[in-house]
């Protein structure tokens, strides 16, 4: 038998087997017959979902269209908001690094301006990148030109006591 | 008498030298301050350019004073002979007290003391890290959606005309190729087959790029997925239906969120069962008919078949998005979409190439299924009817929504008609407006009814 004929077939017994089954009340019918069903008919079923004639339409050509700037924005944002917390986060570290000479708020600046490149979208912004950079790289070593002295790191307070 | 002229006289000439010398002290002092600098500007140190010379001689450094250039023509201040008094004063040889020197906290510097700079060193270690690891995740990610993507990619050549769409170039010389949408997010668009306006392939995969996110998914772990968005056609000759199974979490997270699935479909346990389901899937459809119309046989054998791979399935007539957030609500209803979805776990469907293009001709399968589809004549009024009594109960219950936003554009009015009417300087206008108005208002509070009159 060939491939379409043997679809034909299937098509025409799945049909039978439906009209029987509305005919006699669906649930009772296929709770019967659908082990039997599934055995007979599956492998045939496959098959026939592998053929068909060519589905390929050139004049029905949907061309791929980037949604407007704000909504496409915004449903990023809503998708993984991520980047956008971090390059907030920089921004205040960068400033609390800037004004009040933190210099540990500095280098969280520096750290969250990675996080924020790393996760960044190809339809983003490169100048928003580079900004948080240069503001967090410039708060780093604003504080190290005014005190050159070393962060004083935690545990030597703890070794002294 | 000749004695008291006598001494007046000796007064007015003792008053007039006192007032002379007064005002030639202040002529003096008025260029003190000059004469300073006149001073040490005319003291010229010679001294030999020969520093040899110098020695040998043992000469002290010859101080000429210029009397030419003086302007005081050698007359000596007060202040200056004062100076040198002083500088008389002090003995040279006597002890004086020894000041200890104080030291100001003054950082030593960086290229003496890296060893202190400990915490420095860490965060730049961690900076390091984080690039190196960014690299490797980066190019990770790429390698894993690219090699799906090429497993995909005949069987998609296969059934669309155009494959990895961007929108830009032109399509007789695009190529099908991968988006890259961030660096742990890939996508392609596909169109131009039959029942279909357009596919969209979209791969998530865990974010390897970023280690912070690595290090949270120890703690609530995901796996690369890859969905499939279909836009459907429509028409008249399609049936209705909404239909969802899938991995019982995933399935009841999107019952829970999207609109149309919460609104008309109930969960379909015993069907589940009878058509021999995967027991950890759950089944939604609004009508039982469409289930045994999409899951024939086949369908379902292969659903066992590839039970890990696949995570969930969404067909609807009716999708219009998640629904809205809590307190928010539609004011009109959104227009619907036919629309299928399908969640795929990437890390299994990428195992082999058959797997991955036997679950796509599913989905295209799915596609014309959908399409060919016919319900039985009490199930698709039923379906219509559903979707009218949806209909309804939505407008009724905006219904106290859109009556206050109506009031409130009819206060918005009244008080703008208001405000021109006080605003209004011509006396005669303004009671003319004033009477319009009251008018107004008389004909607002008459009943609607008409009022008969009882003889």
């Amino acid at each position: 038998m060939r491939q379409h004929e043997k679809c034909a077939f299937i098509d025409s017994v799945h049909t039978l087997f439906i009209a029987f089954s509305r005919f006699f009340g669906i649930n009772y019918l296929l709770a019967t017959f659908i082990p039997l069903y599934n055995l007979t008919f599956s492998v045939l079923s496959i098959q026939k979902m592998q053929q068909n004639g060519d589905p390929r339409r050139s004049n029905r050509i949907v061309r791929f269209k980037p949604l407007d700037a704000t909504a496409n924005q915004q449903q990023a944002v809503s998708d993984d908001p991520l980047p956008e917390y971090m390059n907030v986060l920089g921004m205040i570290f960068s400033m609390c690094g800037l004004m009040i000479r933190m210099k540990w708020c500095s280098w969280l600046a520096l750290v969250c301006s990675c996080i924020s490149f790393a996760n960044t979208r190809t339809s983003d912004d490169a100048k928003q990148i580079v900004s948080s950079f240069m503001l967090s790289v410039s708060a780093v070593v604003m504080s190290y030109l005014q005190n050159p002295s070393p962060i004083i790191p935690p545990w030597v307070t703890l070794l002294q006591s | 008498m000749k004695i008291t002229r006598i001494f007046g006289f000796l007064a007015i000439i003792l008053f007039c030298c006192s007032g002379f010398s007064a005002g030639a002290a202040s002529d003096d002092n008025e260029f003190a301050e000059f004469e300073e600098d006149e001073f040490a500007d005319n003291v010229v140190v010679t001294n030999a350019p020969d520093a040899k010379q110098e020695d040998r001689k043992s000469v002290p450094p010859i101080v000429q004073k210029d009397d030419f250039e003086d302007d005081d023509f050698g007359v000596v201040d007060e202040d200056e002979s004062d100076d040198s008094e002083k500088i008389k004063e002090v003995d040279p040889d006597e002890p004086t007290p020894v000041q200890s020197l104080k030291f100001t906290d003054v950082p030593a510097h960086f290229r003496s003391n890296w060893a202190s700079y400990q915490v420095e060193g860490i965060v730049v270690l961690i900076i390091f890290i984080y690039l190196i690891n960014y690299i490797i995740g980066k190019t990770t990610n790429s390698s894993i959606a690219h090699t799906v993507f090429e497993m995909c990619r005949p069987t998609l050549e296969e059934q669309f005309a155009v494959v990895g769409d961007d929108g830009v170039t032109d399509l007789d010389k695009l190529e099908p190729t991968l988006k890259r949408d961030t660096d742990s997010s890939f996508s392609a668009w596909c169109s131009g087959r039959v029942n279909v306006h357009s596919l969209f392939l979209q791969m998530k995969t865990i974010k390897r790029q970023d280690l912070v996110s690595r290090v949270l998914d120890i703690y609530d772990p995901s796996s690369d997925k890859m969905t499939i968005k279909v836009s459907l056609e429509g028409g008249n000759d399609v049936d209705p239906l909404i239909f969802a199974v899938g991995e019982k979490k995933i399935a009841a997270k999107n019952f829970r969120e999207m609109f149309d699935l919460n609104s008309y479909v109930s969960e379909k346990k015993q069907v589940a069962q009878q058509l021999n389901l995967p027991a950890t899937w759950q089944l939604y459809a609004d009508q039982n008919e469409v289930v045994y119309s999409i899951l024939e046989p086949g369908v379902v054998s292969l659903l066992r078949k590839h039970e890990e791979a696949i995570e969930f399935i969404h067909i609807s007539d009716q999708y219009t998005g998640p629904k809205p957030a809590e307190g928010e609500s539609y004011t009109r209803l959104p227009e619907p979409q036919r629309y299928m979805f399908m969640s795929l776990n990437l890390a299994k469907l990428g195992q082999d190439e058959e797997s991955a293009a036997e679950i796509l001709n599913l989905v295209f399968y799915l596609i014309d299924r959908v399409k060919k589809m016919k319900l039985s004549k009490d199930a698709k009024q039923k379906a219509e009817r559903k979707r009218k009594e949806f209909e309804e109960a939505f407008l009724k219950q905006t219904h106290a929504f859109r009556q206050e936003a109506a009031q409130a554009r009819k206060e918005e009015k009244t008080r703008e008609r208001k405000q021109k009417l006080m605003d209004e300087h011509d006396p005669e206008r303004q009671r003319r407006l004033e009477a319009k108005e009251l008018k107004k208002e008389a004909k607002a509070k008459q009943p609607k009814m008409k009022q008969m009159k009882v003889k």
